[in-house]
């Protein structure tokens, strides 16, 4: 039988490679019967980093597998560099959100993804990719991809100083910018109404 | 100890390599005391732009290899005595050498002379990882184009992955005439998107294909709208602060440039 699944060492860490033409279900059964001849070989917590591309409910699956075995699986997708500096919550008296606060201009090729809302403190450049549960705030230019309440939340919205992306995506819902998109100077906020995404200016 | 740059776009066919050879030759005419090191192994160019392709005996992996000693590796430019090249092996590719050995690389050269330039090569795999690991600084090439500038947004997030922050940006091969009628993105477009500092503004200039022929860098000659650029470049980067031009001026940018440069009024 070919391998649906396996475990590569890259960089001094552990990461799980799914056969791409495999089903999910053999992916599972794979993986618990490698887990369970090779209990001895892995130390417990040690950290699996997951592949990236994976479904909610598939990245929920591998998560359980591994840990009944106790082992830690971590996600690939965020970025290292943000992932280093933000994570978790940010709160200040008289002011607490879960939301995920990103520092910094999220430039080509960097993605961030996060269940809660996502606020950035400058620009989504084209190329770059944010992901959010809920709502995306971005306190600068939004050129890049916007995905809002990517769990199927339709009352997620987008809000920008500028919305000059091309595609912006709340929920299941996909809008592409006219092609000749003004620039806008006022902060807008891009939501679904009656199964389109609209922008207006925020607060509405 | 002397400063270590990398030369780098993500996008090919900007100019890094002419960049390179550029700022290099810029840097010596000045009498600075300067290596460039192609860092592009199996497609090396930087040998044939500044004409010294006939005297390669030994190149970067050789060096990294142990075939060799550095100081054999070494090219001695024929016009300036403080101007050298390592070149890149041609018949090898980017998995030859690794960051470790580059850095070890640079660090070594650095003891030697007063600046390392290094000309990366396009991309984001292997090569570019060797070439930035020794690198103090970053200057990143960009042409006014939407892919060259999504590139090199790419590359000014990798290097900030890597720790290395506030890269230098120069604009290639801008054409003033088409700036104007808004037919080319322009400087102020440009730093929106990349919001880093801007070192310089390289102009079109047509002697720049025919000094890539010759082996002439384009700095040298006079005659060359482009090398006014090139020389005000390095003397930016030998930390002198050399005008620039304006950016919140009424007269607009386009005029400035046109002005430094020697067309219209």
């Amino acid at each position: 039988m070919r391998e649906a699944v396996v475990f590569k060492g890259v960089k001094g860490e552990l990461q799980l490679v799914l056969n791409e033409s495999a089903e999910f279900g053999d992916v599972v059964r794979q993986l618990k019967e490698k887990l369970a001849s090779a209990n001895e070989f892995f130390s417990k917590s040690t950290v699996i980093n997951l592949p990236d591309r994976l479904t909610e409910e598939q990245r929920h699956r591998l998560t359980g597998v591994l840990t009944e075995y106790g082992l830690a699986a971590r996600e690939q997708e965020i970025d290292k560099a943000v992932k280093k500096t933000e994570k978790g919550t940010y709160s200040k008296a008289g002011y607490e959100t879960n939301a995920l606060v990103v520092n910094r201009t999220l430039r080509s090729g960097q993605k961030v993804v996060y269940e809660g809302s996502i606020v950035i403190i400058g620009d989504l450049n084209p190329g770059a990719e944010v992901v959010a549960g809920e709502d995306i705030i971005i306190m600068g230019a939004c050129r890049g991809l916007a995905h809002a309440g990517a769990s199927g939340n339709q009352g997620a919205t987008i809000t920008a100083n500028r919305i000059q992306a091309t595609q912006l995506r709340i929920a299941e819902v996909i809008a592409r910018a006219p092609d000749d998109l003004d620039k806008s100077a006022r902060i807008e906020t891009a939501r679904i109404k009656d199964g389109y995404v609209v922008i207006e200016p925020a607060n509405r | 100890m002397g400063e270590v740059i990398v030369i780098t776009s993500g996008k090919g066919g900007v100019g890094k390599t002419t960049t390179t050879a550029n700022i290099g030759t810029g840097f010596a005419l000045q009498g600075k005391k300067v290596v460039l090191v192609d860092a592009d192994i199996g497609l090396r160019n930087l040998d044939v732009v500044m004409g010294l392709e006939n005297r390669i005996v030994y190149d970067l992996v050789d060096v990294t290899d142990g075939n060799c000693r550095l100081k054999q590796a070494l090219i001695r430019d024929k016009r300036y005595d403080t101007l050298y090249l390592l070149p890149a092996a041609q018949t090898r590719d980017k998995n030859a050498v690794n960051p470790e050995q580059m850095k070890l690389l640079c660090k070594e050269l650095a003891e030697d002379f007063d600046y390392v330039l290094i000309d990366c090569p396009a991309g984001i795999e292997q090569g570019f990882r060797n070439a930035i690991a020794g690198a103090d600084r970053a200057v990143i090439v960009t042409t006014p184009e939407v892919s060259a500038v999504r590139d090199a947004d790419r590359i000014i997030g990798l290097l900030e992955a890597e720790g290395k922050h506030n890269p230098k940006l120069i604009v290639n091969r801008i054409r003033p005439n088409m700036v104007k009628k808004g037919e080319m993105m322009d400087i102020d477009d440009i730093i929106e998107i990349l919001a880093v500092d801007l070192l310089g503004i390289i102009p079109e200039d047509e002697y720049i294909v025919i000094s890539t022929n010759r082996g002439e860098p384009a700095v040298v000659n006079p005659a060359s709208t482009a090398s006014n650029a090139y020389k005000n470049i390095v003397r930016r980067l030998s930390g002198e602060n050399v005008p620039f031009i304006s950016f919140e001026s009424d007269s607009g940018i386009m005029s400035r440039i046109k002005r430094l440069f020697g067309f219209g009024e």
